[in-house]
């Protein structure tokens, strides 16, 4: 799948990211705030949200000075698989985070980071994961390699994509700290947090 | 693997070097893969190398555990690409290691 634009797998590309943007607000949005938020030109946005009203899984409705504000018709039949596949980004955060959770020995840290984390990849990324081993254990011990593997089956099977899983030791952290190549740069800027120490704290920590 | 092993020296290998050597393993590595799929009729013509992995573990006895090689093979490059850990001589080792065993179970399978 695409994890920039998940629910491309089912829907336009134009109904994804609007009905994406309604599902996350019980607001009104005027047509103008639906496409900037949705990312779609004007008139784009308006054609498809002329089509999901139509369907009547948008409602719209007068506000005033010719302005028509736009809510998702949480009643629809459609609206509940509409809601899931917008959270489809999300999910994926979820089921990584419960995987991880359940892990024994636990990784002293573990986030999602590239593409995947920046959202701008396409099918035919893989999804990379960073996972900080702690200290004592081996990378071939085979409890921890079984949750490695495990986690990787998991990813393929959940999206399509493969895992890259970056299976580093806590004790690579003080070169990784001291040496700071590009990619710790681009883990602190762009990584999402699934389970242990923070990033902002991972690198700085072991430096000091 | 004759060249990964000549660019990278187990037992003393040169940093200027070792990069380059264990990007060679890899390759190694997948070529042998590529060797292996005679079992299948069909080779990953995919860019990405893990794409080898779903074919290699449809090969049965061995699929299963040349898949997780070669994952692991992958990975270790790519996290030496990256820059998440020194390509050492002990993990050059361990790369040379993944790698002769795909090489293995290539040569079992071409004489199966």
């Amino acid at each position: 799948m695409n994890l920039s634009a998940p629910s491309s797998i089912l829907l336009s590309t134009a109904d994804g990211p609007i009905l994406g943007v309604l599902a996350g607000t019980t607001r009104a949005l005027s047509g103008r705030e639906v496409a900037r938020l949705s990312g779609l030109s004007a008139n784009g946005a308006w054609k498809a949200l002329r089509r999901l009203v139509e369907h009547g899984l948008v409602s719209a409705e007068a506000a005033g000075a010719g302005t028509v504000v736009y809510t998702l018709n949480r009643d629809h039949l459609a609206a509940q698989p509409a809601m899931v596949l917008a959270r489809l980004r999300a999910t994926l955060l979820e089921r990584l985070r419960t995987a991880i959770d359940a892990w024994h020995p636990a990784p002293l840290h573990a986030s999602l980071f590239g593409s995947a984390a920046r959202s701008d990849g396409d099918t035919a990324s893989d999804i990379d994961l960073l996972v900080i081993r702690p200290r004592g254990i081996h990378e071939d011990d085979p409890a921890w390699r079984a949750q490695i593997e495990s986690l990787a089956d998991d990813v393929l099977r959940w999206t399509g994509n493969h895992a890259g899983i970056a299976d580093v030791g806590e004790g690579d952290l003080k070169r990784l700290s001291r040496d700071r190549p590009p990619i710790v740069e681009e883990v602190e800027r762009d990584a999402i947090l699934l389970a242990g120490t923070p990033v902002d704290n991972l690198f700085a920590r072991s430096s000091s | 693997m004759e060249v990964a092993e000549l660019a990278g020296d187990e037992s003393a290998p040169d940093p200027d070097f070792t990069s380059a050597a264990a990007a060679l393993t890899v390759l190694a590595g997948i070529a042998a893969d590529a060797a292996c799929c005679k079992a299948l009729g069909k080779r990953s013509r995919s860019d990405n190398h893990h794409d080898a992995e779903v074919l290699l573990r449809q090969i049965d006895p061995g699929g299963r555990e040349a898949a997780l090689a070669l994952r692991k093979l992958i990975s270790q490059k790519d996290d030496a690409h990256y820059g998440f850990y020194d390509v050492t001589a002990s993990n050059l080792k361990k790369l040379h290691r993944q790698a002769r065993h795909l090489i293995a179970f290539a040569n079992d399978i071409l004489t199966r």
